[in-house]
């Protein structure tokens, strides 16, 4: 497939929501496989997701705590249909919509864990989903918004991290790798012999956060290899952090980044 | 273009043009409102302290007799190695980590943090313990490290009055 294909308002958005309902699917499984936190006792009973809302217990007594089992299979199983949906060119409303009320439900019922992965997979079916209900030009403007979204957290992420002398100097990424939750022991080791590759890694992170943005109006080519370093750096924090989600959710914007670069560069099909 | 496509893109114009405010910080002069639906999120990412450090919540039971138990560490989950694709360990840590997080910031509140339902998870760890041991009360210390820096000093950075 030419990648200029991309520059297809439709078929960009088929790609944007392959890799998104990956990621639903996946957190939707993630999610069976920690039920246990959801049950009387657990980290995020319903016990805590009512106090949390600032509700009294006995606001709800006869409808009791919802089934994350259930709800995990119905995202699941929504996941799977807009994946399906978008390979065979079907309409996309239903399943998003679904999945816009699933992740809606889960901002209430996980007030503990959630992660900016889900906030931007959250924005991206939003998106799709307000774009669907129009013609190809809502879709159009649905991908320029994600592509855009998308270059605004990394040129945040990027500009809060410049302005931190800890992030300047390395020794935030040293306190990082040194964690028991973002680090392990190996990599810990291995790194904190070798302060100049910290301090390196560190800068690569933030400037390339913030020159991100400019991949929407850089050659395609540039475009093509900045998208694909971006992609292995979510690869590297998948692998290094345990970030898994943020490859699926980021790199599913990245689609509609190449889309907005063929418009702005004028070489739509 | 119709009239749908219009108002979608004014739509998606708005929605942009308050994600940019948030970053800026304007939020709150501005709008005044939290975000339940979670449609502005800040892109603040690997910029607080948390970042550098791990938190651990320890907690020991005073027995009948008056004497402590040793201060046992709760929770505390552990990564498996391979985690590039799947991570189902990454819900119950980040969760703890919020917990922990939410938990000092109440702590100059004792009323708020006892109706939040941080405390409520604080709580529930140490009630099987309690009740196994016939303890009376129990308490709580939360502390700070970095397990594989071997220069970091561990910080006390929370010890609770017993509870109940």
């Amino acid at each position: 497939m030419s990648i200029e294909l991309l520059g297809e308002a439709s078929v960009a958005v088929r790609a944007v929501t392959l890799m998104i309902a990956a990621g639903q699917f996946v957190f939707a499984l993630q999610l069976l496989a920690t039920r246990s936190l959801f049950e009387p006792g657990g980290l995020l009973d319903w016990d805590v997701c009512l106090r949390h809302w600032r509700r009294r217990r006995n606001w709800l007594p006869e409808l009791g705590a919802p089934s994350v089992v259930a709800v995990a299979g119905i995202q699941a199983t929504s996941a799977g249909a807009a994946a399906l949906a978008a390979l065979q060119g079907w309409p996309l409303t239903v399943p998003l919509a679904v999945l816009f009320i699933i992740n809606v439900f889960h901002i209430f019922r996980m007030p503990l864990g959630r992660t900016g992965a889900e906030d931007m997979s959250h924005s991206v079916i939003l998106a799709l989903l307000i774009g669907s209900l129009g013609s190809s030009t809502g879709m159009t403007f649905a991908l320029i918004f994600i592509a855009m979204h998308s270059c605004l957290a990394y040129l945040t992420a990027g500009a809060a991290k410049l302005i931190m002398p800890e992030w300047r100097d390395g020794s935030y990424m040293r306190g990082m790798i040194c964690t028991r939750y973002w680090g392990n022991r190996a990599l810990a080791a291995w790194m904190l012999r070798r302060p100049v590759l910290i301090k390196a890694c560190a800068l690569t992170v933030f400037i390339g956060e913030m020159v991100f943005p400019l991949i929407v109006i850089a050659p395609w080519p540039l475009a093509i290899t900045g998208l694909a370093v971006a992609a292995a750096f979510h690869i590297a924090v998948a692998v290094i952090l345990g970030l898994n989600l943020f490859l699926f959710a980021f790199v599913a914007t990245y689609p509609a980044v190449l889309f907005l670069n063929l418009m702005v560069r004028g070489r739509l099909l | 273009m119709l009239i749908r496509d219009a108002l979608i893109g004014g739509t998606f114009a708005i929605w942009f043009a308050l994600l940019v405010i948030r970053q800026c910080g304007l939020w709150k002069r501005l709008v005044g409102r939290r975000d339940p639906f979670r449609l502005f999120p800040r892109w603040f990412l690997f910029t607080g302290v948390g970042g550098q450090q791990d938190l651990q919540l320890w907690v020991r039971l005073r027995l009948p007799d008056g004497s402590f138990t040793d201060w046992v560490e709760k929770g505390g989950k552990r990564r498996s190695p391979l985690s590039a694709l799947w991570n189902p360990d990454l819900l119950p840590a980040q969760a703890e980590r919020d917990c922990l997080r939410r938990v000092i910031g109440l702590r100059g509140d004792l009323a708020a943090l006892q109706r939040s339902g941080a405390w409520a998870v604080i709580r529930d760890s140490a009630i099987e313990d309690a009740r196994n041991r016939g303890a009376v009360s129990a308490q709580f210390r939360i502390t700070a490290s970095r397990q594989h820096d071997p220069e970091f000093v561990v910080d006390t950075l929370i010890v609770s009055p017993l509870f109940p």
